[in-house]
């Protein structure tokens, strides 16, 4: 088997049995995802790095409860979710980071108008600002699905929920999303 | 065409607005990870499973509660220095290595997160740290410069040289403490002027009270032979520098 790219069960393994440069090859594949879901629970970069960096030190002393032939993703996800969530509720920071849009790239392919650019920037930002403004729970569960393309179970492990419940979350969400954009609308036009 | 408010067209919508997001630069926390475990872990994992460690902890708790009630103390900045009249527990040997300093930053970082000015050694001193923590506790924070062993510091049971421990003195209520089993030696000395105090010979707690008076444990670990003093506003404790002169010369070039 030697050559075979080590998948994160094979990583997991190793690192069970005490090898720290297999785990650190875990962290780095999951790095990102994990800073990721920090920053969308605790809303700050600092805070997020550090509860990130607490939940994969946390995930490898908890190695030996690890479940053989589990999946590691959403293992990882909700160790570094619930120390984010620790974090945030510990903080005595008041300002919190809003998502933002990042500038546009150009992506290789055909350029779109600068009508369409615009108009698609615009829409964008709308809808942004509409997520921004909803309560934690619905803005995280949009974003673990739409933002981070998290599976069901992974979005269960993050939001420290059954996994039979995520539907009707993310549900209800879409629901007050919609109603949200809906009242904007409906101010631009009595504004109008 | 969907309707950019019917579920469709919000699920293309919030795609699409996925794919354009300005997420913070994520950091290399492969590497901070692995610099974390080396300093904190190997013993620790070998010796403490999460019952053991609760229980250890607890029993700690209580016998230092039960000593300061008669304890003789004296301040120095934030740490209160705290004598008893006998050892309170055999103190397993995994304790000593345990060491939780809180998360790898830069100079800068720990600069920019500490509630105080860093001091740093200048001129003489071991140069530049090898790893920087900062731990959030107790208020202002406290930032650890950690060296790995070199000549004239050598490798305590962890792997760590020396250690260099700084907090703000001026913390109120919520003061450092330190329990002091029998054996264990106090030396006053002095530092750029300043009074200081060696502590050296044997086995000592470290912890502290939060502003209820309430025992914290996050913090609670044995160390070694250690120099404590003040300067500047800032309490600081080196750990590792092996005899009395060695801490005091380290310390005379500490600066900003």
């Amino acid at each position: 088997m030697e050559g075979r790219p080590l998948t994160d069960s094979d990583l997991i393994e190793r690192a069970r049995r005490g090898d720290v440069a297999a785990y650190e090859e875990l962290v780095r594949r999951y790095e990102m995802l994990a800073f990721r879901t920090a920053v969308l629970i605790c809303r700050d970069a600092d805070e997020a790095r550090d509860a990130a960096q607490e939940g994969f030190v946390r995930a490898w002393h908890a190695l030996p409860r690890f479940r053989a032939g589990a999946e590691p993703r959403p293992w990882i996800l909700q160790i570094v979710a619930n120390a984010a969530r620790n974090r945030r509720r510990g903080s005595t920071r008041r300002e919190s980071l809003a998502l933002r849009l990042a500038q546009d790239r150009p992506s290789g392919g055909a350029a779109p108008s600068p009508e369409a650019a615009v108009l698609a920037g615009e829409r964008r930002q709308e809808l942004l600002a509409a997520v921004n403004g909803l309560r934690d729970e619905d803005r995280e569960v949009l974003a673990f699905r739409w933002f981070l393309d998290l599976g069901e179970a992974e979005m269960a492990a993050a939001l420290g929920i059954p996994r039979g419940t995520v539907k009707s979350r993310l549900s209800r969400a879409m629901g007050r999303l919609r109603a949200a954009l809906s009242a904007d609308t409906r101010q631009v036009r009595i504004d109008g | 065409m969907a309707d950019r408010f019917d579920v469709q067209g919000l699920e293309a919508g919030l795609a699409d607005l996925g794919g354009h997001l300005d997420f913070p630069a994520t950091p290399p926390l492969a590497d901070m990870v692995r610099v974390r475990l080396a300093a904190t872990s190997a013993s620790r994992r070998r010796f403490f499973g999460p019952l053991g460690r609760s229980f250890l902890l607890a029993a700690a708790a209580l016998v230092l509660l039960a000593g300061i009630a008669a304890a003789l103390g004296f301040l120095v900045g934030g740490v209160r220095i705290t004598f008893t009249e006998r050892t309170p527990v055999p103190l397993p040997s995994g304790v000593v290595s345990e060491r939780n300093f809180g998360i790898e930053v830069s100079l800068d970082e720990a600069r920019r997160r500490a509630g105080f000015t860093i001091l740093v050694p200048g001129a003489g001193g071991p140069g530049k740290p090898d790893h920087i923590f900062f731990e959030r506790i107790p208020v202002g924070g406290t930032v650890t410069l950690v060296y790995a062993a070199r000549a004239g510091y050598p490798a305590d049971p962890t792997g760590i040289g020396v250690a260099i421990t700084e907090f703000r003195g001026d913390i109120g209520p919520e003061v450092f403490e330190k329990l002091i089993t029998t054996g264990t030696g106090v030396r006053r000395t002095s530092v750029n002027g300043q009074a200081a105090y060696w502590i050296a010979g044997g086995e000592h707690f470290f912890f502290y009270r939060d502003a209820n008076g309430q025992i914290v444990d996050s913090s609670m670990r044995l160390v070694g032979d250690a120099l404590v003093f003040e300067q500047s506003g800032v309490t600081v404790r080196i750990e590792g520098a092996g005899t009395l002169e060695a801490a005091v010369r380290l310390a005379a070039t500490l600066g900003h």
